[in-house]
């Protein structure tokens, strides 16, 4: 997560060097809906697709320590 | 000033933020505001009541500068949305952002304390609790941005301006988190026997709880 957090910032400063319309003044009023909607999906979409992917990791990951811990116990108690 | 009037002054803070929050719902419903800003300002007001509600029925008493945290970001933003302030005032963005994020990790703070003295397995230490901190307020602060992009998408919505001002709330958000783990550092550095249970008063249930939970069988 922290990855797509100083992603965001690197696309911020790529978008506004690309000459993409970043500030709120240029975005302003409905007549500006579709821009406003691209440009903040170019910049907001690996962090929202990392949100997921988080949960999604940290549910694996505490599978897989659980059952490392389990094992592990097995094994203890095998040598006792 | 000591813990007993610490607490009487905290409900009647969140008693005035209340009310003032409920008026100001009632005032804009009043006036034919839409339903968004009226249940924001329920909802808020609402918050502003729940440190009060856990302090009298002896669940927890919350610290007195976590709960004016609490209070004031939540106050903010629900009077900010009632009174357009997000819109009409360019820095108030800001200033909710801090505040909130203040809060978020003074709340991750007090959270990993708790870990750390219920669970037999886990020690963070002083710099630990420092980076975490840092890292969750960040990944929360990341987790609200989608939020309002989600919400922008689905609903239709204004809840994310611009790119820059994505970036404005990422730096503040950064800055109070920030803030919090630096203070938390040295705080932890000077008080090396805090006891969040102690502070927080905790309700033996729930102390009982936690040492279940955690493995801790005194």
């Amino acid at each position: 997560m922290i990855v797509s957090g100083i992603y965001m910032f690197l696309k911020f400063i790529s978008l506004y060097t690309l000459g993409y319309p970043v500030f709120n003044h240029e975005l302003q009023g409905s007549a500006f809906y579709e821009e406003r909607m691209e440009v903040n999906t170019l910049m907001m979409l690996p962090p929202a697709v990392a949100t997921f992917a988080s949960v999604v990791f940290a549910l694996v990951l505490r599978r897989w320590v659980k059952k490392t811990e389990l094992s592990h116990r097995a094994e203890v108690r095998a040598d006792e | 000033m000591n813990k007993h009037q610490k607490g009487i002054i905290t409900d009647i803070i969140c008693i005035i933020f209340t009310i003032f929050l409920l008026l100001t719902s009632i005032k804009y419903h009043l006036r034919g505001g839409d339903g968004y800003h009226i249940y924001t300002g329920l909802i808020t007001s609402f918050i502003c009541f729940i440190p009060f509600i856990l302090r009298r029925t002896k669940v927890m008493a919350f610290p007195f500068w976590f709960t004016m945290s609490i209070l004031f970001a939540v106050f903010f933003h629900g009077y900010g949305s009632l009174r357009s302030l997000y819109d009409r005032v360019i820095w108030y963005d800001i200033i909710t952002h801090i505040v909130s994020s203040i809060t978020v990790g003074l709340c991750t703070f007090y959270a990993l304390m708790v870990v750390e003295k219920y669970d037999n397995k886990i020690s963070f230490g002083k710099n630990g609790i420092a980076l975490f901190i840092i890292l969750i307020s960040l990944t929360l602060s990341i987790y609200w941005e989608v939020f309002e992009l989600l919400m922008d998408v689905i609903y239709e919505t204004t809840m994310q301006y611009s790119p820059c001002d994505t970036i404005g709330d990422m730096v503040s958000n950064s800055i109070g988190g920030l803030f919090v783990a630096l203070y938390m550092r040295w705080f932890l550095g000077t008080h090396p026997d805090y006891d969040v249970a102690e502070e927080f008063e905790l309700h033996p249930k729930l102390v009982n709880f936690a040492s279940q939970y955690g493995g801790q069988s005194d």
